[in-house]
């Protein structure tokens, strides 16, 4: 009676360890990149291979390669780099080159090509900083536009002058005209209008207070395209501040040179 | 008998026909049918058709958006020296684009706050500052790149991307109911902690002009903070 008890037990057992081979082969390819396939964007490798490297640079080392005709996953992008995984869960960070010598499922291959500055459907916008001289003292900038065609960019922009006896703080929203997009170097033409606030400060003699003016400007400069989505810029303004007030400095027109930097998003 | 001659009949026309069939020429219909073949028209496309047509459907493939990753908020904390006014406390908040590879666009807001005699430390004055005065406002508007990018390790199985990096812009300081322009410089090094976070370790000095004691003279402003960002 024990030993068919045994032998039905350990037949129980066999059967318990038959079942769970299957089990464990199931859970094989139950891996992070099954599992998250349909998440990030698969493809395969076409070209001769891809690169791992282990950050988003060309001066960082390559630490592994994978092969042409295995399947990899584009998690997300920085710049001009890939964060990329292989079937073996590896992740590092491959060059926008390579990745396009890789294909979809269908045949086709992703569409990463750099976008243009001229390109405003891709990049509608633009954002920079810049400084310069507004009378006689430094004047900051920080601007953000939206470009409806080329040509054509809807600027807004929030300036500061700091100085000594007060602050001038400007918000300003106006176009900006490129007749030519295509040159390297390009002019443009701009005009706009905005609310100046100026405050006290130290060395202003008075009682400590704000004043509000209202400003229009227009303006030329230079735009240098150093790269797809990169440019500095030169720039010239003349502004108009209405209702002059005695308490300050009465600048009715002031002159501005400033230089900067914009890029493209 | 009958049956034999039948049987003799019957080969007799089967290799007739069968010789007739290998003399093409000799039959009419079969000129016609060549000419028509050698013609130019529509019968032509129609011969020279595939029988059968093959059914091409190519596989639509719903491609996930690839996530871009170029904004990255950094919070820092660290020591702010005002010159001739002392060293202070400072918290920073940054926000950068990374334009290029190495290349990136930042921009950053801070406070900080100056102890109460530091006026009367540094001019002798009898009335010092009062709470907002004391009060330090600093912004700067950068470009950066990264001059070193590389490694470091951590054990002997972690290793981190790092990046040494140099800024150089424009900003203002605000205090002592004061502003001054302040064109900065600073260098900083970064430890990608992750895919989404980032370790910072910066020095920045923004450079103003100041009449404190009546003659205008350069003042040197270092921060030193130390920061966490987060990749968006």
């Amino acid at each position: 009676m024990r030993s068919v008890i045994g032998r039905l037990f350990a037949l129980g057992l066999l059967s318990i360890g038959l079942c769970a081979v299957p089990t464990a082969s199931r859970s094989e390819p139950n891996r992070l990149f099954d599992r998250e396939a349909g998440r990030y964007v698969e493809v395969t490798v076409v070209g001769p291979y891809l690169e791992f490297h282990t950050g988003a640079g060309r001066r960082y080392p390559v630490f592994h390669v994978v092969p042409r005709g295995e399947r990899v996953q584009i998690l997300f992008r920085r710049t001009d780099w890939f964060k990329v995984r292989d079937e073996r869960d590896r992740e590092g960070w491959v060059r926008r080159e390579e990745v396009e010598q890789t294909q979809l499922a269908n045949g086709e291959s992703l569409p990463l090509e750099d976008p243009d500055r001229r390109e405003v459907d891709v990049l509608p916008w633009i954002a920079g900083a810049s400084t310069g001289r507004l009378g006689h003292s430094w004047n900051n900038a920080a601007f953000i536009g939206y470009s409806v065609s080329s040509r054509l960019t809807f600027m807004l922009e929030g300036d500061q002058q700091p100085t000594r006896s007060y602050d001038r703080f400007m918000l300003l929203g106006g176009v900006q005209y490129t007749p030519r997009p295509d040159w390297r170097i390009t002019p443009f033409l701009e005009v706009g209008t905005g609310l100046a606030r100026i405050t006290a400060n130290a060395a202003y003699a008075g009682e400590p207070a704000a004043v509000r003016r209202s400003v229009g400007y227009y303006g030329a400069g230079l735009r240098w395209a150093v790269s797809n989505r990169f440019e500095f810029r030169l720039q010239e303004r003349s502004y108009l501040l209405s209702h002059p007030s005695s308490l300050y400095t009465p600048n009715e027109a002031l002159n501005e040179w400033k230089a900067g930097f914009a890029f493209y998003f | 008998m009958e049956s034999r001659l039948r049987v003799l009949l019957l080969i007799v026309i089967s290799v007739g026909l069968g010789g007739c069939a290998h003399l093409p020429h000799l039959w009419p219909f079969h000129r016609h049918a060549k000419t028509t073949q050698a013609g130019p028209g529509p019968t032509s496309a129609t011969d020279t058709a595939p029988i059968v047509e093959p059914e091409i459907v190519r596989q639509q493939v719903k491609v996930p958006r690839i996530r871009n990753s170029n904004v990255e908020i950094t919070a820092s904390a660290g020591l702010l020296n005002i010159e001739q006014y002392g060293t202070y406390p400072t918290v920073d908040i940054r926000g950068a684009y990374h334009i290029k590879e190495r290349f990136f666009a930042e921009g950053s807001v801070g406070i900080s706050k100056l102890r109460a005699t530091s006026y009367v430390d540094a001019t002798g004055a009898v009335q010092p500052f009062t709470s907002n005065q004391r009060r330090v406002y600093d912004y700067s508007l950068d470009l950066g790149y990264d001059v070193l990018p590389g490694e470091a390790f951590f054990g002997r199985k972690k290793s981190f991307a790092t990046a040494v990096y140099v800024v150089a812009g424009m900003g203002a300081l605000h205090y002592g109911n004061d502003s001054f322009y302040a064109p900065n410089v600073g260098i900083g090094y970064r430890v990608l902690l992750s895919d989404r976070f980032a370790a910072h370790i910066d020095v920045r000095d923004s450079v103003t002009q100041r009449t404190l004691t009546g003659a205008k003279h350069i003042t040197n402003n270092v921060e030193s903070t130390i920061g966490l960002s987060v990749y968006f």
